[in-house]
């Protein structure tokens, strides 16, 4: 019963509380009276009280769920399931328990799902840490691609420089025996840079009969690279 | 080819996870309770004089089941309770959940006793009609047994074994299939153990 009281009586209350906030603020600017303000200050203090007591179960509840309707936090659900827990809470903060043991309180009885904020243990590593872990792993995935990717750029633009000097190194092939990804990567980068892909493609024809021809290109490609 | 495997995979790990949560009804949380002891409690019973304590069934298998003249699944479920009372075979505790509802007292008049006879009446009279498949009935009428129980939504169904162990909760209805197929199976094993 007493629990209906401080609730129903609440919202007249904090209407006190205004108008008593700007009496005493008129109060002491006009500098009227001493006498007023102390009159009020006598009435405020148990409804101080209850404003700690709501304050704080507003606190805890943001951050329960309610079981009824899943999507909405105890503090702001009207199920009478709702209801009658932030009346339990409400009678623990009176009885001077701390937030956490409210909240175990709770989970106690409903789980882990009553809390908004899971709590971090082996079980919920992966939703606490997995985005990040995520996040590392494709970083780094993206910094050893592009790393690979510069040095075949390098190793490349080295057999190219190499065949623009004449000097005949035919080791270039043999460096990368796997594959159609990586011919395809390295085509894919060319392609922007030059009419004709197939010129830069060392293959031991080019080798074999060096085209004066394919000099021009060929210095084109390195340039763009 | 190897280029379309890795967010091939990755796409069928999604399609996995979002198919599994499609499958899973969301209302259904999963009770911290289970494997734990009840809670214990002291309440009136429908139409005896003394208090009813979980403490009286150790040593016995039983059913709690959580029900309100007000629910509407209920009526659904209360059949299948009444036909199968028999095959259940161990006692089955009515859990009278909150029965006076605040609408029908908005102006909190009734006091605690009157409050019980009136739930008592609306009880026994909506048995009478439904037939009763309890053993007996407990009168929670502030609901604070059921929040014991982590109570959310009625009905609600709870298997305690011997020992006072809640070893099953079912969340909504009892079905037919539901009790013939995982319940009666935990009773009678539960029973045997």
């Amino acid at each position: 019963m007493n629990r209906l009281t401080i609730k129903k009586s609440l919202s007249p209350k904090l209407a006190l509380a205004k108008s008593l906030l700007r009496s005493v603020m008129i109060s002491s600017l006009l500098v009227l009276s001493a006498g007023a303000p102390s009159v009020y200050a006598k009435e405020a203090e148990p409804m101080a009280n209850d404003v700690q007591v709501e304050a704080r179960l507003v606190h805890i509840a943001e951050e329960l769920r309610c079981l009824v309707c899943q999507n909405e936090s105890l503090s702001s659900s009207h199920a009478d399931l709702a209801e009658d827990l932030r009346a339990q809470v409400r009678e623990q903060i009176v009885s001077g328990k701390s937030d956490q043991e409210i909240k175990d309180y709770l989970v106690e009885r409903y789980g882990d799902f009553v809390l908004y904020r899971p709590v971090v243990k082996p079980m919920t590593w992966l939703l606490w840490f997995g985005p990040f872990a995520g996040l590392l792993i494709a970083l780094l995935g993206l910094g050893i691609s592009i790393k690979r990717r510069n040095e075949k750029i390098q190793e490349k633009s080295a057999v190219l420089a190499a065949h623009s000097t004449h000097s005949t190194h035919s080791t270039h092939s043999d460096n990368d025996p796997d594959s159609d990804q990586q011919t395809m990567q390295s085509q894919d980068f060319r392609e922007p840079g030059l009419g004709e892909p197939t010129h830069l493609e060392p293959d031991s024809k080019s080798e074999l009969d060096p085209q004066p021809s394919l000099k021009q290109p060929i210095s084109t490609a390195h340039s763009k690279a | 080819m190897k280029k379309f495997l890795i967010p091939l995979l990755l796409f069928a790990v999604l399609v996995l996870f979002l198919g599994a949560g499609l499958k899973r009804d969301p209302h259904e949380i999963p009770s911290p309770l289970i494997n734990k002891a009840a809670p214990n409690f002291s309440l009136q019973t429908l139409n005896g004089s003394t208090p009813f304590s979980p403490q009286q069934f150790k040593g016995k298998v039983w059913m709690l089941n959580v029900w309100a003249t007000w629910c509407v699944s209920c009526r659904q479920e209360h059949p299948v309770l009444v036909a199968f009372s028999k095959q259940i075979g161990v006692p089955i505790v009515g859990l009278s959940y909150k029965e006076i509802q605040p609408q029908d007292d908005p102006e909190k008049k009734l006091d605690l006793p009157s409050q019980l006879k009136l739930a008592r009446e609306r009880g026994s009279v909506w048995l009478e009609k439904h037939g009763n498949p309890y053993t007996l009935s407990v009168m929670d009428l502030d609901g604070r047994v059921g929040i014991d129980y982590g109570v959310y939504g009625v009905p609600e169904t709870y298997i305690i074994d011997k020992e006072g162990i809640i070893r099953f909760k079912q969340i909504g209805p009892v079905t037919p299939q539901t009790l013939s197929e995982t319940m009666i199976p935990i009773i009678r094993s539960l029973e045997n153990s």
